[in-house]
């Protein structure tokens, strides 16, 4: 597990722990039983966990997965 | 002794039609379940034809007048981005419904940060010998911005008005007001906007278009710096006094939606029950949300004579603000 996903995977453990498992086996947060405004709070806990405070909140929605969230903190430089 | 500003009288007034989860699921695409997981929201206030902001205004301030036990003071001020009319003020109005004519009246606007504004205004005018004592008044009917048909809107937002009575004193009194942080960022101006109306529009020579005249938010870019700025305002606000977010014994934030509030606790490490919630009852009511929620922690006895509390804002502009104070002894709430 390389470190985005072993960030990835304590934030998740800490903050949604019932979504972990589905997320890593590449579900959407809707289908690992998130809903919009969770997507919205995991946004908040990538910026505190990667130290990027310029996410806008927006990237990512309901059905968009964890590989969308490593395509994000790439953009914005993480990794 | 060091001048300061002292918290001395709190009133709140809420118009008594209430609107329920229920009944805006009868009209809007949307459940109570939802309203209720994704703002914790489970009813709000509604002004009756008939009312307006000053009017709700002149009946919480009836109230903190009392509980401070006076008639007079030397300056109004109303925190609203929903005033009586787009021009003058709404506060010389409320002031001379109060028998208050001829006091130093004025408006304050900085949307859900409006009463923090307010109150650090107020606060100055005191510490500078300007006025010896303030009313302080947050007031909104976002009702009458709000597009009908929207359900993300519609949920989130209620009517009200929370007035505090400030005076004169010692910093080191309990109840005083012990400091403030503002800031803003305009570049945020279009998440949290009623965009026609203005002058920006009526000089572009273009029609309003029909929804340019509602409010408009974008939910999740209000989300993510409403809990950014927040946070950074109050760990800001507790530095300049020498504190840490564990020394606070309650905060009173903008009751935005509860999984905001939620959230800023978490990354504040503050315990949740630190945190002063009464958003189920009453919805975000804008500029009144923080007195609201003062008077709700003051009457179930969280709040206790002593206690450092930090009262914190985030709204449209960008805005956003808190205050530290002391809980001051005494201190009877009216309640509308």
């Amino acid at each position: 597990m390389n470190t985005i996903d072993q960030n990835l995977k304590a934030l998740l453990d800490e903050r949604f722990p019932q979504s972990t498992d589905r997320l890593f086996e590449g579900a959407s947060f809707k289908d690992a039983g998130m809903d919009s405004m969770g997507v919205v709070e995991f946004i908040v806990a990538l910026e505190r966990q990667f130290g990027t405070p310029t996410l806008n909140g927006n990237e990512l929605g309901a059905e968009s997965t964890l590989q969308d969230a490593r395509d994000l903190l790439t953009s914005v430089g993480v990794g | 002794m060091t001048r300061g500003a002292i918290l001395s009288g709190l009133g709140t007034w809420l118009p008594p039609q209430v609107v329920t989860n229920d009944m805006l699921s009868s009209e809007l695409d949307t459940t109570d379940e939802w309203i209720r997981t994704r703002t914790g929201i489970a009813r709000r206030h509604i002004a009756s034809p008939g009312m307006s902001t000053g009017h709700l205004a002149t009946e919480a301030a009836r109230r903190a007048l009392k509980s401070a036990g006076t008639d007079r003071v030397d300056v109004v001020i109303v925190a609203t981005s929903t005033p009586d009319r787009p021009c003058p003020a709404t506060a010389p109005v409320v002031a001379s419904s109060l028998g208050l004519t001829g006091t130093g009246a004025f408006d304050v606007a900085a949307v859900c940060t409006g009463f923090v504004y307010a109150l650090a205004t107020a606060a100055g005018l005191i510490a500078g010998q300007v006025a010896d004592s303030a009313l302080v008044i947050g007031a909104d009917t976002f009702s009458t911005i709000l597009d009908p048909r929207d359900r993300t809107t519609r949920v989130i937002f209620g009517d009200g008005a929370g007035a505090v009575v400030l005076r004169a004193g010692d910093q080191a009194e309990e109840g005083a007001l012990r400091g403030f942080d503002l800031g803003s960022d305009g570049t945020g101006v279009d998440l949290i906007t009623v965009p026609g109306g203005g002058s920006e529009q009526r000089l572009s020579g273009a029609e309003a278009a029909p929804g340019d005249r509602y409010f408009h938010m974008d939910g999740p870019q209000v989300f993510t710096r409403a809990v950014r700025y927040m946070t950074a305002s109050v760990r800001k606000v507790l530095d300049a006094a020498a504190l840490a977010p564990e020394d606070v014994a309650h905060l009173v934030p903008h009751q935005a939606n509860v999984r905001i509030l939620d959230t800023c606790a978490r990354e504040l490490g503050l315990p949740a029950e630190r945190v002063v919630k009464n958003i189920d009852l009453v919805g975000n009511t804008v500029a009144a949300s923080i007195p609201l929620a003062l008077a709700a922690g003051a009457a179930d006895g969280r709040l206790r004579a002593g206690d450092p509390v930090v009262l914190t804002g985030f709204g449209g502009g960008l805005t956003w603000g808190s205050a530290l104070l002391t809980w001051p002894g005494g201190l009877t709430v009216i309640d509308g």
